[in-house]
């Protein structure tokens, strides 16, 4: 077992972009996380609350440049939409140090709020 | 069952430790008499206590921890209990002792796993090396994640760096299990042999690979142990067979 983080973000703009991303194991405000060389990222947990919008998990090769689409997650009226992983979740390993990044997107018609919470595990390459 | 090591991989009591000493090509060979702290095992220790700039125990992102020249210490500060320990030069090391019969056995567990650290023994002297190359914090060889294991000897302060890869401030959480043994060398060999055979020895290798006279003095003057050859950890003499070949 590697480590658990909490993440948590809101968003109220309309239109699209990443959200920013807070936890209680960090204290700065990120946009997208970097995986340590060696380490994989397992995605266990996707919490969508509020306003309806379409949650994208998105995955860099080139430090958090560019991004690609894992996976949607869309709430599509308000309410709240929970999407577990228990036994495969999403997993993203890093071969080169800062390179690949984790990051998640919105893409909302309203500037009314949606948050987040996920829950992510980095844990060695070696784990299961 | 009581074995040669309970639940943690400590020696229990009346059992022998041989620790190995790589740059030596020697070990010593102790019998556990006396485990002081035993089913009291646990320090939740808390964050490590420096502050790099972005709060006490925080390792900043991209970044050495405390800094790139720097190296922290298991300080007895964030332990409660402990903030009437008066000698200063100790305070800054929590396994730092000075006795000629006795030996911490540690386990560290640094979390979040993810951070990368290496370790000075004595402090200042980084010990693992690629061919001549010593690792940093910053090497994919030479560093440990998450879980570090060790015998602390006598007069030598040990000290850690850290480096993060990530672009987070993590916060940090060590927790720490450790045997506080009292023990005897073992002088005679052929005791030793006894002991090794009959499979009554847990074998820690310290990966100490750069000789450095604080920890020959340590073994030699403060402890006083009989450095035995590494032939004999297998519990044997070890006598090379020649054999003429017919060319």
């Amino acid at each position: 077992m590697g480590d658990l983080i909490n993440l948590y973000g809101e968003v109220s703009a309309s239109g699209t972009g990443t959200i920013n991303l807070s936890s209680d194991s960090f204290t700065n405000t990120v946009s997208f996380i970097t995986i340590p060389k060696g380490f994989k990222c397992k995605v266990w947990q996707v919490d969508v609350s509020g306003a309806p919008a379409a949650i994208t998990l998105l995955v860099s090769k080139d430090g958090g440049s560019t991004f690609t689409t894992l996976k949607t997650l869309t709430l599509a009226s308000l309410g709240q939409l929970n999407e577990e992983e228990r036994s495969r979740p999403k997993v993203v390993l890093a071969e080169v140090p800062g390179e690949t990044a984790i990051a998640f997107g919105y893409s909302k018609a309203t500037t009314d709020t949606t948050a987040v919470a996920i829950t992510i595990e980095i844990c060695k390459e070696e784990d299961v | 069952m009581y074995g040669v090591v309970d639940k943690y991989g400590f020696v229990n009591e009346g059992y022998y430790l041989a620790v190995i000493i790589p740059y030596r090509q020697q070990f010593f060979l102790t019998q556990i008499r006396e485990r002081s702290n035993k089913g009291f095992e646990v320090i939740r220790y808390g964050s490590i206590p420096y502050d790099a700039g972005v709060g006490t125990g925080i390792v900043p992102a991209g970044s050495f921890f405390p800094s790139a020249s720097e190296q922290w210490f298991l300080k007895y500060d964030p332990v409660r209990g402990l903030e009437n320990i008066p000698d200063p030069s100790v305070r800054k090391d929590i396994f730092y002792h000075e006795k000629q019969d006795k030996l911490y056995h540690i386990k560290l567990h640094i979390q979040p796993e993810f951070l990368k650290h290496v370790f000075f023994y004595p402090d200042g002297q980084p010990q693992v090396s690629f061919d001549t190359q010593t690792a940093t914090p910053r090497s994919d060889f030479g560093t440990f994640s998450g879980w570090f294991e060790f015998v602390r000897l006598p007069k030598v302060f040990m000290s850690f760096r850290t480096f993060n890869e990530t672009n987070l401030n993590v916060r940090t959480y060590v927790k720490i299990y450790y045997a506080d043994y009292t023990h005897k060398p073992v002088k005679d060999e052929d005791v030793a042999m006894q002991v090794l055979r009959k499979r009554l020895a847990k074998v820690i290798t310290l990966p100490l690979t750069i000789r450095h006279n604080d920890i020959d003095d340590a073994l030699e003057e403060t402890m006083g142990v009989k450095m035995f050859d590494i032939d004999l950890i297998k519990g044997e003499v070890f006598t090379p067979k020649f054999v003429e070949g017919v060319f």
